[in-house]
C-alpha cells in the first residue's frame, strides 16, 4: 500500500514537472513537422463510418469533466487539454495536414481566388465517362474519368436549390486552402448532360454501402435531380480534380492512423488545425464536418514507400447549403455547433478559436469577394449577399475569439542600444495595454505594471542588465479596449538570456481568465 | 505529372524563411503518460466489460459495417419510418422467457395520430396485450398546446409472486397467485411550457386474483390478511399529473431528466371499501459525462399510499419494490407495502459501435407509512449490463444483477433507467 501511494505520489510530481514545461520547441515560431518519414504504403482503405470509434473521441473529454467535478486539479488532468501539436509561440506547424498560408504570408485577392488550382477548369466539353454515381443524399454527385484518364468529381446543385451546393464547395475550398488546409483543385462547370457516358464498369453505392454495377437508369435518375442553368442549358457542377496519390479512405478526427505511427504521432482530436478548423467551419457555416469530408492520400516517394498526406475533400455543406431556412442567417459564434460532433471540435479550447480567428483575420473582405466571385453566380444581388454574409460571420467569428483571449500577436524582440523592444501586433484594432517584466514564478517582478498606448513594451537598459542567464523571464502584457474597465486575461512572453548572452524571445503563452 | 511539376515549382520559389524553418519531430509532452496512467482506475469497468463481451465487439463491428442494423430498421418499418412491426422478447427475473408482436405508428392518418399495440405471452402462459392512441397537441387551449391519449391494457398472470407484507418480507415464504386486470386509462395533457405538461388521467380497472401455480398463496398466508382476494374489483380513477421531461432522447437519454408528480383517486365501485389514494414521485437526470455515450443516470421513485378510515387495500394494489421499480437484483414482486421508495445510480458507457456497457447500485426498502419510514433497512442490489443501440434507440437491454437473493438475469427491449 505504501508503495503503491508512493508511485502515485510519484507520478502526480512527475505530471507535474513535465506539465510546467511548456516550451518544448527550439524559440522558432514556425516550424515544419517532421511527418514525412518514408513508409510502406498502407494496405487498409478505411470507410466512413460514422458510429465507428466514437467511444475514442470522447474518451480524454469524459475524464477531464469527471476529474473537474470531483476536484482532481487541472495540472494532472490536463484540464481543457490544449493541442499537441503547436510550437512555443502557439502556432501550428507546417504538415501533411496543414501549411501556414496567409496566417504567415501576404495573400492578394486574386491569390486566395486561385485556390490550390491552377486558374484553368479542365475541359468538359469532350465526352466524360461516368465511373461512379451516387446517392444524391446531400447533392447530387458523380466521378468522371476524362480522355487524358484524369478523374473529378461533380457535384451538382439539386434542383431546389440552385448555386447552393457548387457555389458552396467553390467558395471554402479556397477560403480554407488560404488558411492552410490541403484542399483539391475545384472550377466550376458547365456540363453538358449529352456529353456524360456511363462507363461499363461504373459502380453506385446502396444506402447500405455496397459498391453495385451502375447502369445509365441510375446516371438518369440522378440527373433528373440536378439543376439546369437556363442560360446555357448546361448542368452547373464544382469540378474537384482527383488528388495526388493513392486514396486510402477519410480520416478520422480522433485517434491515429495504426499504419503511420512514425509520422501521425499527434491524436487527431489534439491536432490544432483540426479544433480550429471549427472556426472556420463557423465562418463557413459548415453544417457537416466528420470523416466523410475528408481524405487521405499515399504518395509515394520511392520504391514502395511514401508518405500520407490529408485532405478535407468536400465543402459542399457550407454557407449553410442543407441547413433549415428558418435557422440561416441567426448567426452566434458562442452557439454555433455543426450537425454532428466530432472529436476535435468537442475538444476545441480558446486558444484554437483564437488562432484561427487570427488567421481569418487575415483574410481580407476583398479576398472574400474574390473567392465569392469564382463561384461564378449569376445574380449580382446574390453574390452580394453571399459576400456580405461571409463578411459579416467573419467579424462576428473574430470579435467572439477575441473576446476571450487577448487580441495580441506577432511578437518581435528587438535592439534599442542597451535596451530591449518588444513590438506586437493588435489584431483587433486599437486597444490600451500595460505589461510588466517579472521572473517565471513570479519570485520576483523587475518592472511593474506600466501603462502604453502603443503596440510596444520597452525593457531598459538596466532591466536587461538583470536577465540572468538559463533563467526564464516572463514579460506580461494585457490589453482593454479603451474605456474598459477590465484588462482582458494576459499573454505571456517568455525571454531568455541564452549561452551567447542574447536575449532570445522563447514563446508566448495566452492565459485564460 | 503537371500537377507535380506546378508543386514542385511552388516548392523552389517558396520565401526563403521557409526553407530555413527548423524541421521538428513533433511529440504530444511526456506528461500524458503520466496522466494516463494517473486516470486508469476510471478506465477499469470499460476494460472489464470489453473483455467480458469481446466476441460482441466483433459481432457489433461487423453489424455496424454491413449496415445490417438499417437493413432491419428498413425491413421492420415502412418507407417514411412512420410504421413499425417488430417482436418484442423479454425475460427474467422471474417472468420467465417470453415475447410478441407489436406494432407502431408515429403519423397515423398523415394527421399526427400515434397508435401502438403489442401482444406478449411467456412460457409459463403469462400473458399481457396493450394499445393506445393519442395525438400530441392536438388542440390547443388559452395557447398551450394540449395532448390526449387513450391505452386499454389487458393482463393475466398465472404466477404472481406474494412474499408477504413489509421490509421484512422472507425469500422462503415465496407464494404465487393468479391475477386477471383490465386497465382502460385516457388523458388528457396541456403544454403551457415548454417540456412542462400537467394532465388529467380518467380510468377504469377491472381486476381479481386467485390461486395460483404452487405454492399457492393461501397455502402460506391466511385467506383474511388478503384484502380482496378471489374478489372481482372495479376502480374509476382519477388523476392529476404534473410533469416536466426535458430527457434529450427518451430511449436512450444523455441528458436533460424527468420529474414527474402524479395524484390518483382509485374510487371503488362495488360491495366492500376499497378506496384509497396514491402519490408517486419520479425523478430522473441523465448527466453526459464529455459526451455522446457516457452518461450518469439518477434516479429515485416514491410511492405513498393513502387510505381513508374504514378502507383497505387489495394486497396486490399495494407499492411495490422489485426488479421494476428498479431494484434490479430481486425478483417480480418482491416487498409490498402501502409506501416505497428506491434510488438508482447508473453508469452508461460506449463499449462497442452499437452496444453500450452499464454499471448500476439499485437501493429501496417499502414502509408501511410515513410515520415508519427510516434510512434503516434498506435493500441493495448491484450489477451490470448491456444495451444494444440503433439509431439512437435501445433495442436489447441484458443485466445481470446481484442483491443476496440469487443472480437476477433480465433481458427486454424496455427504455433506459
Amino acid at each position: 500500500m505504501k508503495k503503491l501511494f508512493l508511485i502515485i505520489t510519484g507520478m502526480i510530481f512527475l505530471s507535474g514537472c513535465a506539465a510546467s514545461s511548456a516550451l518544448r520547441y527550439p524559440p522558432s515560431r514556425w516550424i515544419k513537422d517532421n511527418d514525412m518519414t518514408p513508409i510502406a504504403e498502407p494496405t487498409e482503405r478505411w470507410r466512413y463510418s460514422y458510429a465507428v470509434g466514437e467511444y475514442e473521441r470522447y474518451q480524454l473529454a469524459m475524464f477531464q469533466k469527471v476529474s473537474s467535478f470531483i476536484g482532481v486539479p487541472k495540472v494532472v488532468t490536463g484540464g481543457n487539454e490544449e493541442a499537441l501539436n503547436v510550437d512555443n509561440f502557439d502556432e501550428a506547424p507546417d504538415s501533411t495536414w496543414f501549411t501556414n498560408r496567409i496566417g504567415r504570408f501576404d495573400m492578394t485577392p486574386a491569390q486566395v481566388a486561385l485556390g490550390s488550382g491552377t486558374g484553368k477548369a479542365p475541359s468538359v466539353k469532350d465526352t466524360l465517362e461516368v465511373v461512379w454515381v451516387g446517392r444524391a443524399e446531400l447533392s447530387p454527385e458523380i466521378i468522371v474519368e476524362d480522355k487524358d484518364g484524369a478523374h473529378y468529381l461533380l457535384i451538382f446543385d439539386d434542383s431546389q436549390h440552385p448555386e447552393s451546393a457548387t457555389s458552396a464547395t467553390i467558395i471554402a475550398n479556397r477560403l480554407l486552402y488560404a488558411a492552410g488546409y490541403n484542399l483539391p483543385e475545384s472550377h466550376i462547370v458547365g456540363v453538358d448532360r449529352s456529353k456524360l457516358v456511363i462507363s461499363p464498369a461504373a459502380v453506385t453505392t446502396t444506402k447500405y454501402g455496397e459498391e453495385v454495377p451502375a447502369t445509365s437508369e441510375d446516371l438518369d435518375r440522378l440527373l433528373c435531380l440536378v439543376a439546369e442553368d437556363p442560360r446555357t442549358e448546361t448542368a452547373r457542377a464544382a469540378m474537384l480534380a482527383e488528388e495526388e496519390g493513392i486514396p486510402l479512405g477519410p480520416f478520422s478526427f480522433s485517434g491515429k492512423r495504426s499504419d503511420d505511427k512514425k509520422n501521425d504521432r499527434i491524436p487527431h482530436e489534439h491536432r490544432r488545425e483540426l479544433r480550429g478548423l471549427a472556426t472556420f467551419c463557423a465562418f463557413l457555416d459548415c453544417t457537416v464536418m466528420d470523416d466523410e469530408q475528408t481524405g487521405d492520400f499515399f504518395v509515394a516517394t520511392g520504391d514502395d514507400v511514401g508518405f500520407i498526406t490529408h485532405y478535407i475533400l468536400r465543402t459542399d455543406s457550407t454557407l449553410g447549403t442543407y441547413r433549415k431556412s428558418e435557422e440561416q442567417g441567426l448567426y452566434d459564434p458562442a452557439k454555433w455547433n455543426p450537425f454532428f460532433p466530432n472529436a476535435a471540435f468537442a475538444n476545441r479550447t480558446s486558444r484554437d478559436a483564437f488562432w484561427a480567428a487570427a488567421i481569418l483575420s487575415r483574410i481580407s473582405n476583398d479576398a472574400i469577394a474574390a473567392a465569392v466571385d469564382e463561384a461564378k453566380y449569376a445574380s449580382k444581388d446574390k453574390r452580394d449577399a453571399v459576400v456580405k454574409m461571409l463578411v459579416d460571420r467573419k467579424d462576428k467569428t473574430i470579435a467572439y475569439a477575441f473576446e476571450k483571449l487577448s487580441p495580441l500577436s506577432n511578437f518581435n524582440l528587438l535592439k534599442d542600444g542597451e535596451s530591449l523592444l518588444l513590438d506586437f501586433d493588435d489584431l483587433s484594432g486599437k486597444n490600451v495595454y500595460r505589461y510588466r517584466l517579472k521572473t517565471e514564478r513570479e519570485r520576483a517582478i523587475l518592472k511593474d505594471w506600466t501603462d502604453t498606448a502603443d503596440t510596444n513594451a520597452s525593457i531598459e537598459s538596466d532591466l536587461v542588465g538583470r536577465i540572468l542567464k538559463k533563467r526564464l523571464y516572463v514579460l506580461e502584457i494585457q490589453s482593454k479596449k479603451p474605456g474598459d474597465e477590465w484588462w482582458l486575461p494576459p499573454v505571456d512572453v517568455f525571454l531568455k538570456r541564452t549561452g551567447d548572452d542574447e536575449i532570445t524571445l522563447m514563446g508566448i503563452a495566452r492565459r485564460y481568465r | 505529372m503537371f500537377r507535380r511539376l506546378i508543386i514542385i515549382i511552388c516548392l523552389l520559389v517558396a520565401p526563403a524563411a521557409w526553407a530555413d524553418d527548423p524541421v521538428v519531430t513533433v511529440t504530444p509532452p511526456n506528461s500524458r503518460i503520466y496522466k494516463k496512467i494517473l486516470l486508469f482506475p476510471l478506465e477499469i469497468p470499460k476494460y472489464a466489460l470489453q473483455a467480458a463481451t469481446f466476441p460482441l465487439g466483433i459481432t457489433s463491428r461487423y453489424v455496424e459495417r454491413k449496415h445490417i442494423q438499417q437493413r432491419v430498421a428498413d425491413f421492420l418499418s415502412n418507407d417514411d419510418k412512420t410504421f413499425w412491426v417488430y417482436p418484442i422478447i423479454e425475460g427474467g427475473a422471474g417472468s420467465g422467457f417470453g415475447g410478441g408482436p407489436a406494432l407502431k405508428h408515429i403519423n397515423l392518418f398523415d394527421d399526427g395520430y400515434q397508435l401502438s399495440a403489442n401482444y406478449r405471452i411467456h412460457i409459463n402462459m403469462d400473458q399481457q396485450a396493450g394499445a393506445s392512441i393519442g395525438k400530441p397537441d392536438a388542440f390547443e387551449i388559452f395557447g398551450a398546446p394540449v395532448s390526449w391519449s387513450f391505452s386499454p391494457q389487458w393482463f393475466r398472470f398465472l404466477d404472481q409472486n406474494f412474499y408477504g407484507f413489509g421490509n421484512d418480507s422472507q425469500q422462503g415464504n415465496k407464494s404465487q397467485y393468479l391475477i386477471n386486470q383490465t386497465d382502460i386509462l385516457g388523458e388528457i395533457a396541456a403544454h403551457p411550457l415548454e417540456n412542462f405538461s400537467v394532465g388529467l388521467d380518467l380510468g377504469y380497472s377491472l381486476a381479481t386474483t386467485g390461486e395460483g401455480d404452487s405454492p399457492t398463496i393461501d397455502s402460506i398466508f391466511p385467506v383474511n390478511s388478503l384484502s380482496g382476494f378471489e374478489k372481482w374489483l372495479q376502480y374509476g380513477i382519477f388523476g392529476l399529473k404534473i410533469e416536466h421531461d426535458d430527457r434529450n432522447n427518451k430511449s436512450l437519454p444523455e441528458s436533460g431528466g424527468l420529474r414527474k408528480l402524479t395524484l390518483a383517486r382509485y374510487q371503488h365501485f362495488g360491495q366492500g371499501s376499497f378506496n384509497y389514494n396514491q402519490l408517486n414521485l419520479d425523478l430522473k437526470q441523465f448527466i453526459r459525462l464529455g459526451g455522446p455515450r457516457r452518461v450518469l443516470g439518477l434516479h429515485t421513485g416514491w410511492t405513498f399510499q393513502q387510505i381513508p378510515s374504514g378502507n383497505e387495500i387489495p394486497y396486490y394494489r399495494l407499492a411495490t419494490l422489485d426488479v421494476y421499480s428498479p431494484l434490479r437484483g430481486f425478483k417480480r414482486q418482491r416487498f409490498v407495502d402501502r409506501g416505497m421508495c428506491v434510488f438508482n445510480l447508473e453508469y452508461r458507457m460506449p463499449l462497442w459501435s452499437t452496444v453500450d456497457g452499464v454499471i448500476f447500485g439499485d437501493t429501496g426498502r417499502v414502509f408501511h407509512g410515513v410515520g415508519d419510514f427510516s434510512f434503516k433497512g434498506f435493500k441493495y442490489s448491484a450489477g451490470g449490463g448491456l444495451r444494444m443501440r440503433a439509431m439512437n434507440l435501445m433495442l436489447f437491454r441484458l443485466d445481470v444483477a446481484y442483491g443476496g437473493e440469487g443472480v437476477n438475469f433480465i433481458f427486454g427491449m424496455s427504455r433506459s433507467l
